[in-house]
């Protein structure tokens, strides 16, 4: 079971949320890749505090932005964004080639703290693509136990979507 | 028995910041006849270029040790938690139930070169954890020192491994010797991270590896011009 963990962090907390999910599909065990969304033109580095900015740092020279092989190597997909990054996630939903071989992909929005107005685009935005949409749990995620639980319902609805198709 | 695996013949792993050489099966390098020995599933040679490194990536249920040769290893998990490995540290990572970390060279000048040691684990599931020790190099000379061991084996300075395994490293230099008792029923891998050495009549270079197994003593001699480096695994 192949998950991709696609996230859109410019100061780390997303991050955190996307690395909890990720550490949540190993324990399901599942194999899993981590890429970044590069940052919007939005995002001004001098504008941050001295932590989000080494986060900034960091972030970029840790992660690769994903690549179209990922999306295609992945049964599952989970997409970690703030609020504000999730029109940036939308964009690369949309760019998700619409003839995947693997029809059977789930995608599952992630977002702390999320409003209905936030992830409803989204869920439309994966559902265009041609993704089985798993909804968030209901309530925000408060820890990264909750973030890893996430995970590991995501890797466990992927493996019996698999095994029903 | 002595079954050598020479420098030159491992798989290789070139890019423009990673050159590893890869004593067992790994990543796209995939060979059945060197698929691991024993509960030892990965050695790879690393040299890493200044300031590039490993991104985030995932592990489950493998102890992974790192044993720094030369500069720097900056390392960082999914808990934020973040070290240093310098030369003559040694880290060992339980990977248990699932870990996230990225491996980086923590200089912007200097290459660091690492051996990177997988170990199966003797059991599936543990809590994730790090541990680190620092092996400075009147410590390894002249003698076997444990570095890592089992909990019911393990000696004070030495890390714990969740396997019945037990790794010394040694620094030689020419002419010195150093033997070791391997029991009827355990192999030895031995590994020679740098300059050259003896064991038996086999002469080794840095790189290569040798399998071991009814042979006892074991008889490691410095040979070369300079000091030798090298791990001795004993394992279940």
């Amino acid at each position: 079971m192949n998950v991709l963990i696609v996230f859109y962090s410019s100061g780390g907390r997303t991050e955190q949320l996307a690395l909890a999910a990720g550490v949540g599909a190993i324990q399901g065990r599942a194999s899993i890749r981590l890429r970044r969304l590069p940052p919007g033109q939005e995002i001004k580095p001098d504008g941050m505090t001295a932590s989000e900015r080494v986060n900034f740092e960091r972030m970029s020279r840790d992660y690769t932005a994903p690549r179209p092989v990922d999306a295609e190597w992945a049964d599952a997909l989970i997409l970690a964004t703030s609020p504000e990054g999730a029109l940036h996630v939308g964009a690369y939903l949309e760019r998700l080639p619409r003839n995947a071989p693997n029809s059977a992909r789930i995608a599952a929005p992630l977002i702390a703290d999320a409003a209905p107005r936030v992830l409803l685009p989204l869920y439309a935005a994966a559902a265009e693509a041609g993704l089985i949409v798993v909804p968030m749990p209901a309530g925000p995620l408060a820890s990264a136990d909750e973030g890893q639980a996430f995970g590991r319902r995501i890797v466990a609805l992927a493996k019996a979507i698999k095994t029903a198709a | 028995m002595l079954t050598v695996r020479r420098a030159d013949e491992r798989g290789h792993t070139a890019l423009n910041w990673l050159d590893s050489y890869h004593t067992f099966s790994f990543g796209e390098y995939q060979d059945p006849r060197y698929a691991g020995f024993r509960s030892l599933r990965v050695l790879n040679d690393d040299r890493i270029a200044p300031g590039k490194g490993f991104g985030a990536h995932g592990h489950r249920d493998m102890e992974i040790l790192s044993y720094v040769l030369d500069g720097s290893l900056a390392h960082r998990d999914s808990t934020g938690n973040g070290h240093v490995v310098g030369a003559n540290d040694v880290q060992l990572m339980t990977a248990g139930n699932g870990v996230i970390h990225s491996e980086f060279n923590a200089s912007p000048t200097n290459e660091v070169h690492f051996l990177q040691i997988w170990i199966e684990p003797d059991a599936e599931d543990l809590p994730p954890a790090y541990h680190q020790i620092t092996c400075p190099t009147h410590e390894k000379r002249g003698k076997l020192r444990l570095i890592a061991a089992p909990k019911n084996g393990a000696h004070d300075g030495a890390l714990t491994l969740h396997q019945d395994a037990r790794i010394f490293a040694t620094v030689l230099v020419p002419g010195e010797r150093v033997s070791y008792e391997l029991a009827p029923d355990r192999g030895a891998w031995l590994q020679c991270a740098t300059g050259q050495l003896t064991v038996g009549d086999v002469l080794l270079h840095a790189g290569d590896g040798v399998a071991i197994t009814g042979e006892s003593p074991l008889v490691m001699t410095g040979a070369g011009r300079g000091p030798t480096d090298f791990l001795l695994f004993d394992l279940a």
